[in-house]
């Protein structure tokens, strides 16, 4: 495996730090509600209290990442490993992006395509015969036997 | 309902073709996707829960438990013959096993894993059947206060038993909690962080959660490794047989590790994983053949790997008469009973005999499905392993996001999956905890149900959460695990008292 090492303490803090930001807004947003009384506590009480646990775990990370020694690191991907993970990332969020637009059966094919592609060293005509295959598959089983309603797009299907 | 009548009546449930169908197709599927390297079982009953709502509620819930032993199981059989385990429960299975299997004794040792499972799960299921209606006869017991402090203090002590600092606890847990507020809220119906979307407001459903946090985080790291994957070594059904030898040194492993399971299956945490471990320090404590473990003893598999599948089927305890998920597949299992329109709790026995017995019976007649399943199917398990992981990993990734999106036709879910994977992703990388998170989620409009219902029912009155001496033994066990400096202040004093004594 090709990789990098990243310092745990950034990570940490780099966490916590986005924590305390995340927190502080939903914060912001949670006191705007209705707090209630005592006796018949409001919607906003719970979300306050979730919001100052948030809080409190996103300083404790912090506090941790600064408190962690520097030579503790992270496996981090690199080279064809990484560029392995940016496609099958990229490639799910392609998926989410065209399975309204094209419907289950193109958008799952067009998938398939491109992570077989990736991910093996197989011919184009093989791995679009997998894609087709697999693609089909699905499409039979859960659309057709199982009757699961997926999205059909500007094709209908 | 007596225990013994209790279980007549599940076992009547569950001899129906359907049902029958539903534990096997459970077991099955459940092994398919326990054997697959890094897909465990809790992505496993993730991946497949929503095919369970095609089935009606006591089946539906019966292959969900099927899906979950038959993944425990499977997931050991990866540890064995290529040293990779399918779940973290079979981690302490690869020393010994992997070893045996250089040794020639693959099949044997899969064989003994298969009986060590049968026996932890059949033995643990008589407890289940005898502690859970005594469990659920105390919850009946139960107010608003003392619930609040089961849900936020078992949350709380999920968070640090869970393992890793603090941070990597109590973060995870905060975020499923402030996810859980996402939507209308119960009491008044009032849309909260929706921000004008109106897909927000039935909240975050915990499927795609779950096959995020857990299904697309393993994918991503087994994308990383694609290429040092090794190929198992054939399995024919006739080297399947233990020696007299393997099971003679087996049956003292089996018992020991049964007793660990089912203790740790009534706890909160990753209990499977924990008991495995647990187990396997006992047989290097007490074992007479102590010295060889570590260097290829079947005591090594058969004890952790009986105590992985007596946790499982103990786990269903708390879930089933106190509606408390520990772990989570049972949060998975609760929320899938919401679904069904089934409140999982004290009131489930009686509301619901069909489901509490059923599923408990079923675990008895899925244990004997598996032991039947397992062993002479080896080859076919074996197999799986051999299947490209370009086409196993785009298979499953199609399979999530057709389950995903299916569960409430809502394309928001679907993009929920892609979010919780690279977040889950970034807190593997950083060890932090992620049932911890998926709890949070399943509990937080639990823990705000009953905080607002008791301070309603007492007026306002605070002291209401410590006014109960069930409520005070909860919070007091919270704040022993929270604050481990106290817990060691009242350790020494006890000890320094007694040895002032002696």
């Amino acid at each position: 495996m090709q990789s990098i090492h990243w310092s745990r303490s950034k990570g940490y803090i780099v966490v916590g730090a986005i924590g305390i930001c995340l927190s502080v807004l939903y914060l912001a947003v949670s006191f705007q509600m209705p707090m209630g009384r005592i006796r018949q506590p409001g919607a906003g009480v719970f979300p306050v209290i979730s919001g100052f646990l948030l809080l409190l775990g996103s300083v404790s990370a912090l506090w941790e990442g600064l408190k962690t020694r520097k030579s503790e690191s992270v496996e981090l991907p690199a080279g064809s490993d990484l560029r392995r993970l940016l496609v099958l990332v990229g490639g799910i969020l392609g998926y989410l992006v065209l399975l309204p637009i094209l419907g289950q059966l193109i958008s799952s094919t067009i998938f398939c395509f491109v992570l077989i592609r990736a991910l093996s060293s197989l011919s184009i005509g093989w791995v679009a015969l997998y894609a087709l295959l697999m693609a089909g598959a699905a499409y039979l089983l859960f659309v057709r036997f199982l009757m699961l309603p997926m999205p059909v797009g500007i094709f209908a299907f | 309902m007596d225990p013994i009548s209790g279980l007549l009546h599940g076992l009547g449930v569950v001899f129906t073709f359907q049902n029958l169908l539903a534990a096997f197709f459970g077991a099955l599927a459940g092994t398919a996707l326990g054997v697959l390297p890094g897909l465990g079982p809790v992505a496993g009953v993730a991946i497949l829960l929503p095919i369970t709502f095609t089935f009606p509620p006591t089946a539906g819930l019966i292959m969900m438990a099927g899906i979950y032993y038959g993944a425990q199981y499977g997931g050991s059989t990866t540890a064995i013959l290529v040293n990779m385990p399918g779940e973290s429960s079979s981690v302490v299975t690869c020393i010994d096993g992997y070893k045996l299997t250089k040794r020639g004794r693959a099949g044997g040792v899969l064989s003994i894993v298969a009986i060590g499972s049968f026996i932890g799960g059949t033995v643990s299921v008589i407890g289940v059947m005898l502690f859970s209606p005594a469990l659920a006869q105390l919850g009946i017991l139960f107010g608003p206060a003392e619930f609040f402090a089961l849900t936020a203090g078992g949350l709380l002590l999920l968070s640090r038993i869970s393992g890793g600092s603090f941070a990597a606890g109590i973060l995870p847990m905060a975020l499923g909690m402030v996810l859980s507020t996402i939507g209308e809220e119960a009491v008044t119906a009032m849309n909260r962080f929706t921000f004008g979307f109106n897909d927000l407001s039935q909240g975050i459903d915990l499927v795609p959660l779950v096959v995020g946090l857990y299904g697309v985080t393993e994918i991503m790291f087994l994308v990383e490794r694609i290429k040092s994957q090794p190929l198992p070594v054939p399995v024919r059904l006739r080297d399947m047989l233990p020696t007299r030898e393997e099971l003679r040194r087996s049956w003292a492993p089996f018992g020991r590790g049964t007793i660990v399971g089912f203790i740790f299956g009534l706890l909160p945490g990753p209990s499977a994983t924990l008991s495995s471990f647990a187990s396997y320090r006992l047989e290097k404590g007490v074992s007479k053949y102590r010295d060889e473990i570590g260097e290829g003893a079947i005591e090594g598999v058969a004890g952790p790997e009986t105590a992985n599948n007596a946790a499982a089927t103990s786990s269903m305890v708390p879930l089933l008469s106190l509606g408390m998920p520990f772990g989570a597949i049972t949060a998975l299992m609760m929320a899938a009973m919401m679904v069904y329109g089934v409140q999982p709790g004290p009131l489930l026995m009686t509301d619901h005999p069909e489901i509490f017995w059923g599923v408990i019976a079923s675990m008895l007649v899925g244990n004997v499905m598996l032991l039947v399943l397992n062993v002479p199917m080896i080859s076919v398990w074996v197999s799986l392993l051999r299947i490209p992981s370009h086409i196993l990993l785009t298979m499953i990734l199609l399979v999530a996001v057709i389950g995903s999106y299916s569960v409430r036709n809502s394309m928001l879910d679907v993009y929920v999956l892609l979010f919780i994977g690279v977040i889950g992703y970034v807190f593997r990388k950083l060890d932090f905890q992620l049932a911890p998170l998926v709890v949070g989620v399943v509990l937080g409009p639990l823990i705000e149900k009953h905080m607002r219902e008791a301070l309603f029912m007492n007026r306002g009155d605070l002291l209401v959460y410590i006014s109960s001496p069930i409520a005070v033994v909860i919070w007091i066990l919270v704040i022993l695990v929270m604050v481990p400096q106290i817990k060691d202040s009242l350790l020494r004093k006890l000890f320094i008292g007694r040895k002032g004594i002696e």
